[in-house]
């Protein structure tokens, strides 16, 4: 029982903790500019919440950031620190767009099926590269999912603005066929769509799978004897690349989402950052996907109040993108809770450096 | 000048950025430490560079504030993986991010502006003019450097002899593969590698200062545009030695400066941009490659 609580203040204390330091260290940051800090948050606070148009905005912003969170989250539990988000993203958006623009006509349905297939494809694609080329050769993934990210949103970009460019002035492809668009939950105006629910149904789904499974169980024991290290057994790789091509396909879901969903069409360097900000939401929710839920919100929330906070005030929205940073920093960081059984004896211990390119 | 010249003197404007960074991410790499925040470190110091220098009008002073600035961060680097046992991948992915948000912050906070900033108060680097190449085919390229240059090409020499000839060195080299027995020998792990991140925060703090204040003397957002990452990967092809990482940022500067030059000629500057990232993921599979085929052949003469 006394483990039980002291689990349930970690995983509840520890994000609540990081969440008050950042947003301190922010309302530290707010102080230059004149505006009160409490007047800033409030203002924050308002607009994510204050109006049923506030919340259902702040909802839409969640949708991709929850979609990148379980894909993060997932991998996380794994082992496999899967960085390249991203970049399976903006392919997953840029395959979704192509197939909702270029397919023959077909059954509404069934193309919507089609699209978001083929964005789950083309993430799962992006995400299984670098893991190939770690199992085969031993390349560290970090550098080359963080390549592939640039690779991916440069190529898809050069495809909306060279051979699929639509009739806009800039690089975007056509409008999709109004088929597959995801129905919008809160009228026209209000970006929050279908995509939403199919992601909280995911944050389930995988809840049950991590948690309520033998493949689950398997997984997460891979992740307690870490997805990546060096000399891998064939039965390990397999495990991690399965994990890997998971993460990718959700990933993939997510520019899918801002395709069918939001924009209608791919439109170039739509991402700001959803896959880096899904690698928050799945450490503040301590990889749990139901708690991805409410982290994906409260960013959601964070990201639409900043917009309002900035029209109001003399505030840029950045701070809350370094907001976000040090709350990461904050929730990585063990700082003991007990007293320390001496310094000396961690500092012998090697280090638990993640040593992928080494 | 002709085509050949101009490649050159382009890949020795764009080496020290990442020269700089590559050797802090070597010395990581050493102690066994993906350092990704590089990226990070170099865009916040590329900032504090301008902006010291906008205020003070001295580029002496932003570049010694630059350094200190980011030794302090990979001072703050080493006490939150080592410490606090934070991942240090997730300590860099938050660097980066706070990096990209923190700099358009006070870009907007101080000067007012989105974007870019520059302004005539800006003082640049010290360029060294050597008049007398000018006439000489492909040397000419060295006519007319940034001081940084140079100083980037001596701290390869030094981070050479100080890995190899000393003392210091010695204990970096060992701590990687065996930290036990250099703590055995009384040697202080935990502070040495508190040392070696807060020098590759300062040599970060190096790369950023020159870019930002070495050619154009402007900030622009992400600014840095994945160079910390790639002398990440320039350190990995030299496989953490100083030489074989000069050789690295040179062929990524090379691949770099040969698509600045392409994009002059009406290519899809997408296609073009991601020329170097392809490069360097190209490299690294083919180095492998080699690597590979060098133990078999080694297994098989055994």
């Amino acid at each position: 029982m006394n483990r039980r609580v002291e689990t349930i203040i970690k995983n509840i204390g520890k994000p609540l903790f990081a969440i008050f330091v950042s947003l301190l260290i922010g309302a530290i940051l707010i102080i230059p500019t004149g505006t009160s800090p409490i007047e800033a948050y409030s203002i924050l606070f308002k607009g994510a919440f204050g109006s049923w148009q506030g919340i259902t905005t702040s909802l839409a912003y969640a949708t991709p950031l929850l979609f990148t969170g379980l894909g993060a989250a997932y991998a996380f539990r794994a082992g496999v620190f899967n960085i390249g988000l991203e970049g399976q993203l903006y392919f997953g958006a840029i395959a979704a767009a192509l197939v909702g623009v270029y397919a023959p006509d077909m059954p509404g349905f069934l193309h919507i099926i089609l699209c978001i297939g083929a964005a789950m494809m083309a993430g799962m694609l992006w995400a299984i590269l670098p893991a190939i080329l770690k199992i085969r050769y031993n390349i560290g993934v970090f550098i080359t999912y963080i390549m592939f990210n640039n690779i991916a949103q440069l190529f898809s970009d050069y495809l909306a603005t060279y051979p699929f460019k639509g009739e806009l002035s800039f690089g975007a492809t056509y409008k999709v066929s109004e088929k597959v668009f995801l129905p919008k939950l809160a009228g026209e105006m209000i970006d929050l769509n279908f995509g939403f629910v199919i992601a909280i149904l995911l944050a389930i789904f995988l809840y049950i799978l991590l948690f309520k499974t033998q493949f689950g169980y398997e997984s997460r024991a891979a992740g307690i004897n870490s997805g990546f290290t060096e000399y891998m057994g064939v039965d390990a790789a397999k495990k991690t690349l399965i994990v890997v091509m998971i993460s990718g396909a959700i990933a993939g879901l997510a520019g899918a989402e801002q395709v069918l969903g939001v924009s209608h069409r791919y439109i170039s360097g739509f991402s700001p950052g959803f896959g880096y900000s899904g690698i928050t939401v799945a450490l503040l929710a301590r990889t749990n996907p139901l708690a991805c839920i409410i982290t994906a919100i409260f960013f959601g929330a964070l990201n639409n109040g900043a917009i309002q906070m900035e029209i109001f005030t003399n505030i840029s929205r950045d701070l809350v993108t370094s907001i976000q940073a040090i709350m990461i920093i904050f929730i990585a960081a063990d700082f003991a809770w007990k007293k320390r059984k001496g310094i000396k004896k961690q500092e012998k211990k090697p280090s638990q450096s993640k040593e992928g390119v080494a | 000048m002709d085509m050949m010249t101009m490649v050159l003197e382009t890949t020795l404007r764009l080496l020290p950025a990442i020269l700089f960074a590559s050797l802090g991410g070597l010395l990581t790499q050493r102690i066994k430490l993906v350092n990704l925040g590089l990226e990070g470190f170099m865009l916040i110091g590329a900032f504090v560079a301008v902006a010291v220098s906008y205020y003070t009008g001295s580029a002496m002073i932003a570049v010694l504030v630059t350094v200190i600035f980011c030794g302090l961060m990979g001072f703050a680097f080493a006490v939150f993986h080592l410490k606090f046992k934070a991942d240090n991948i997730v300590i860099s992915v938050a660097i980066n991010m706070f990096a990209l948000g923190i700099t358009k912050y006070f870009m907007n906070l101080l000067f007012g502006v989105r974007g870019a900033f520059s302004s005539q108060r800006i003082v640049g680097l010290p360029k060294v003019r050597l008049a007398f190449l000018d006439e000489i085919p492909i040397l000419s390229a060295f006519s007319n450097l940034s001081v940084f240059v140079y100083l980037a090409l001596l701290l390869v020499v030094v981070t050479h002899v100080v890995l190899y000839r000393t003392k210091i060195g010695l204990r970096i080299r060992a701590t990687g593969p065996n930290p036990m027995a250099v703590e055995t020998a009384g040697v202080g792990v935990y502070r040495l590698k508190c040392w070696v991140l807060t020098v590759s925060g300062m040599l970060c703090g190096l790369g950023g200062a020159y870019l930002s204040l070495g050619q154009l003397t402007m900030f622009t957002d992400n600014m840095t545009n994945g160079r910390g990452f790639v002398a990440m990967a320039a350190s990995n092809f030299g496989n953490a030695a100083p030489i074989g990482t000069f050789w690295g940022t040179a062929l990524f500067s090379f691949s770099d400066a040969v698509t600045m030059r392409a994009q002059l000629y009406g290519f899809p500057p997408q296609l073009i941009q991601m020329l170097p990232y392809v490069v360097t993921v190209l490299t690294l599979v083919v180095m492998a490659m080699v690597k590979e085929r060098k133990m078999k052949r080694g297994i098989n003469h055994g």
